[in-house]
């Protein structure tokens, strides 16, 4: 068995140790221990951050990438599979491997469709695996449920990651825009009133179009089909990620127009506190609760983005499993007669109860943090 | 029976009570003001009569009768012909009680459809509440008129259904205080013309003696005391009375300490056993604590709710009382602080090019001296420039022209070891996010927030809070205590009280006195409070459209002023004595991007002439201290 580190768990990882590092921080100070302490007091909270653990716990296990080694060959020579797998494959080992023929019903103990058997004419053929499969199989037998549970890292890796590469721009062009005024308030205004009145849809085509090209004339960056995956999906969080910091830094301009007049930024400045300690200090601790709002709906409007872009056919590798590709794939499922509904019933699930953990949590967290909504 | 009769009313909102046992009578054609600070449930009464309380508040207990029917019985589809058609409000914002999309015009003309159904009365009700050129009045939007002629605009529709009772929330809180007059005068001579009765709801003094034939004083939810005016303002029964009027800055002795209330309005939902006013009183007797006091006579049509005996004869008010620290005046140092000249210009910017097509003149030329350990008032209304005078000081606002020299050396931007700024808003001027020790120690973060605590009347202990735990004037004293840490000798006072109760404002206005005296600062003070200028400046500056038009000591400039709009400034403020004087300022302030050619106050003096229109009038020297800009200072 050999370890294989992608680009995507690296970050992941980071991100998780940053999320860690964060934590213990904030829980040495006693300030924020106190608003801590009253995210724990919330039933709300508690329930929807244990929601998002499993997921992100499901996503960690996910991202822990190895390449099984295959059996010897006779001169001894050790040679691993060019299958990346990951520990959640070793762990779902029994749904992975126990495939049907095509599409069966969830829990079902014969196939979808008829077919003409040996003995007895046309009828439902019993399943190899009877009763086994929650939510079903797709086209080609494979489990559903295990589908899901492998679209989850993508999704939560587009969402954070999209985010991530997107806040910097967004908190830093936004904040800086309000503030200074002037003519970097109008090189900025520019930039995004250009970026917003090209078609989105067009521009992430475009962009995951070159990148395409890219990739497809260096086949020699990449030792397997699964690093090629990886890199598109950096990618195309780092497309989303250019193409998506205009709304948030539009709202951010505007609230920061509003606070810099006030009269603590103000009082501020007659202390003599430098511009980048002001923004620091009172700019952006009070537009905090406008960019926790605006990551969740981001985030769920990023999974959905990726939904389209599949679509479309400019979304994630057609290897990589994901909500985008499921929905996509359930688009013909739901014209057939009799209609195949829990590919996109999975599908909806998952991406339902994980978008709401993540905005009732965020509620919770953005109520405990604002100190005037303390009793 | 009388036209509005309220007996033991009640309002709840979830488990708060800030309205509880209120009764009251009111006459046809009389004026009940009900008189109170911030949080005491005055604006919560008025509503509970129309019936229009907040979202989960309702009428707990009690009745309303008004001519003889039970207003808390009626259907709401009956009660919105009482509203507006019997009861009429006006409000306290006019800004934001007009619809910005519709002409005043229509908004009248509404009112008027539903309650008469006669629309052709719009110019008639424009022109009854004084608004000159009703006509086109009626076309225009709100944005297009003043806060004044919005106010007047509110009253009209007000007036439009004809009502028998007009509740006024606070009606000229928002207002300058010539415009006030100017309301004032007009409310005082509609509800003559018409017959109406009159609820008058306000923190104000002054506007009470002018206004009102009887008085409810309300603290914390109850009516404490009931009186005829004259009475009231005679011999005040209730010790929570007594104090206000103590603290106020115009009844006080020149540089005295204000008597002040310790602490503040309990917060809604205390739970009360004895009196309310109880743990702020000072002639508290044991039996306070223990029973809820009950009304006693106190004088003809006079009662107080007090276990105090005390009779009429044994009060004398004791004007100016408390501790008689006296700050002292000695003679005019030499000046810390000279400005000359200063200009602060905004261009108005029209156009694809943005080219500057007009200035607005916000400061027009203005000299100051301010002398250290002395205090220097900048009066004058809204848009006057004053603030903007304070900023360029301070250098947040770079002047278009001008110098401001610090002894002898001339300073550039910002100084802040040597001036800071204390502003007008305790909400807006401390960042909600910030605990108090962060926030004291944000201009010198090495500093001992704990003895400046002390210094400003703050416990050391409240260090680790956020601001939103303390009130308005605690706030204020925080704003204080973040200045005195880099300290300054000069501090500028943007209208520092003027957010504030009265008996909190002397308390902060005590704080700065005693910082005068301790910390030798001088003090440039920014305000449109005469009393307040009064009590704690030394010499006074007034402004008007970017200029100063006069200046002098207090008692030269105050008691006898030179300039017209000094003489109508001064009269225009409403006096608790109920003296009047007949110098009456017409219209609203010009706009600063086009004043008037020649004297700018000419369109509006009573005095003016052809040379006033043509040329802008010198300084004219009265004394040593005090000049004039007008050709009649003389």
């Amino acid at each position: 068995m050999k370890f294989v580190l992608l680009w995507s768990d690296a970050l992941f990882f980071l991100l998780i140790a940053a999320m860690i590092a964060g934590g213990v921080w904030a829980s040495r100070q006693p300030h924020l221990r106190a608003s801590w302490r009253k995210v724990g007091q919330s039933r709300v909270a508690i329930g929807s951050a244990a929601v998002l653990a499993v997921f992100f716990a499901i996503a960690f296990v996910d991202s822990l990438h190895y390449r099984p080694q295959l059996p010897a060959t006779p001169q001894g020579e050790v040679r691993y599979s060019t299958e990346v797998l990951s520990a959640l494959d070793a762990l779902l080992l029994p749904l992975r491997t126990q495939t049907e023929k095509t599409y069966s019903a969830p829990l079902a103990t014969h196939l979808f469709a008829k077919e003409t058997l040996d003995d007895a004419g046309r009828d439902f053929p019993p399943l190899r695996y009877p009763g086994t499969h929650l939510f079903g199989t797709d086209k080609v037998g494979q489990d559903v449920l295990y589908l899901t549970l492998k679209s989850i890292r993508t999704a939560l890796l587009i969402g954070t990651l999209t985010t991530l590469i997107m806040l910097p721009a967004a908190i830093g062009l936004g904040l800086l825009a309000g503030y200074v005024g002037g003519w970097v308030d109008d090189v900025i205004q520019y930039l995004y009133t250009t970026l917003n009145s090209i078609p989105g849809v067009l521009l992430i085509a475009a962009s995951v179009l070159m990148m395409q090209v890219v990739i497809d004339t260096h086949p020699e960056w990449f030792a397997t089909s699964a690093e090629r995956a990886d890199a598109r999906l950096l990618a195309l969080c780092a497309i989303l990620g250019i193409t998506s910091w205009t709304g948030l830094c539009r709202l951010l301009r505007g609230e920061t127009l509003k606070l810099r007049e006030l009269e603590y930024v103000q009082a501020a400045r007659a202390l003599g506190v430098s511009s980048a300690l002001i923004l620091w200090r009172h700019i952006l601790p009070n537009v905090m609760h406008i960019v926790m709002i605006a990551m969740v709906m981001d985030f769920s409007g990023l999974v959905l983005a990726e939904a389209v872009l599949s679509y479309v056919g400019i979304g994630v590798d057609p290897n990589t499993i994901s909500f985008g590709t499921m929905i996509n794939t359930a688009r013909m499922e739901l014209a057939r007669e009799p209609m195949v509904w829990w590919s996109l019933a999975a599908a909806f699930i998952f991406m339902f109860v994980l978008v709401l953990a993540a905005n009732l949590f965020a509620d919770a967290l953005r109520d405990a943090f604002d100190p005037r909504a303390s009793r | 029976m009388s036209l509005l009769s309220v007996r033991d009313l009640s309002v709840s909102i979830g488990a708060l009570r800030p309205v509880d046992g209120v009764s009251f009578e009111l006459e046809r054609g009389e004026t009940l003001a009900l008189l109170g600070e911030s949080g005491c449930g005055k604006s919560m009464t008025a509503l509970a009569l129309m019936r229009l309380l907040p979202a989960g508040g309702r009428i707990a207990q009690g009745t309303i009768h008004f001519a003889d029917e039970d207003l808390c019985r009626l259907t709401e589809a009956q009660m919105r012909h009482v509203r507006g058609g019997k009861l009429g409000m006006i409000f306290q914002e006019p800004a934001t009680s007009l619809n910005p999309v519709m002409t005043v015009g229509e908004q009248i003309a509404e009112a008027l459809r539903f309650h008469t159904g006669d629309t052709r009365r719009v110019v008639e009700l424009l022109a009854a509440v004084g608004i000159p050129d009703p006509e086109r009045r009626a076309r225009e939007y709100p944005f297009q008129m003043s806060g004044g002629m919005k106010q007047r605009a509110m009253i009209a529709m007000a007036l439009a259904g004809a009502p028998e009772l007009l509740i006024a929330d606070e009606p000229t809180t928002a207002l300058d205080v010539t415009i006030q007059a100017q309301v004032l005068d007009l409310l005082d001579g509609l509800r003559r013309e018409r017959g109406m009765a009159m609820l008058l709801i306000t923190h104000d003094l002054g506007v009470v003696a002018r206004m009102a034939d009887h008085i409810g004083l309300m603290y914390a939810g109850h009516l404490v005391e009931m009186a005829p005016r004259a009475a009231f303002f005679a011999a005040p029964g209730h010790p929570y009375a007594r104090r206000l009027f103590e603290a106020l800055p115009e009844m006080a002795q020149e540089k005295r300490r204000l008597a002040t209330i310790p602490g503040s309005v309990p917060p809604l939902g205390t739970t009360f056993t004895g009196c309310r006013f109880a743990d702020r009183c000072s002639e508290v007797l044991p039996v306070c604590h223990r029973e809820l006091p009950p009304w006693r006579e106190h004088g003809p049509a006079h009662q107080v709710r007090c276990h105090l005996e005390v009779r009429v004869e044994q009060i004398v008010r004791k004007v100016g009382a408390g501790e008689t620290a006296s700050v002292g005046v000695p003679a005019p140092p030499p000046a810390l602080l000279t400005v000359r000249e200063l200009k602060v210009h905004f261009p108005i910017r029209r156009g694809i090019l943005q080219r500057a097509v007009g200035y607005v003149r916000a400061v027009d030329g203005v000299d100051l001296t301010l002398p250290a350990g002395r205090t220097l008032a900048l009066v004058g209304e809204s848009g006057c420039g004053k603030t903007t005078v304070g900023k360029a000081i301070l250098g947040l606002q770079a002047p278009t022209a001008g110098e401001i020299h610090w002894q002898a050396e001339k300073l550039q931007g910002l100084a802040p070891e040597r001036m800071q700024m204390v502003f007008q808003d305790p909400f807006g001027s401390l960042n909600p996010r910030m605990r108090i020790c962060e926030i004291v120690a944000e201009g010198r973060p090495s500093v001992d927030v704990a003895r400046i605590l002390e210094q400003v009347g703050l416990s050391a202990s409240m260090a680790d809070r956020y601001p939103h735990e303390f009130s308005g004037g605690q706030r204020q004293r925080i704003a204080i205590a973040r200045v005195l840490a880099v300290a300054p000798q000069v501090l500028i006072c943007d209208e520092p009280t003027s957010a504030l109760d009265v008996s909190v404002q002397a308390q902060i206005l005590n704080l700065l006195a005693e910082l005068q005296q301790t910390l030798g600062l001088s003090y440039l003070f920014i305000t449109h409070n005469i009393g307040v200028v009064n009590h704690l400046a030394h010499e006074v500056a007034v402004m008007y459209l970017g200029r100063i038009v006069e200046r002098g000591t207090v008692a030269e400039v105050l008691r006898a002023p030179r300039h017209p709009y000094t003489q109508a400034l001064l009269a225009a403020v409403p006096r608790i004595d109920g003296r009047r004087m007949d110098v009456k300022v017409a219209g609203d302030p010009p706009s600063p991007s086009n004043p008037p050619a020649g004297c700018h106050f000419h369109p509006r003096c009573p005095r003016a002439e052809a040379r006033c229109r043509e040329a802008y009038p010198p300084v004219v020297s009265v004394s040593a201290t005090q000049s004039a800009c007008c050709f009649f200072a003389k």
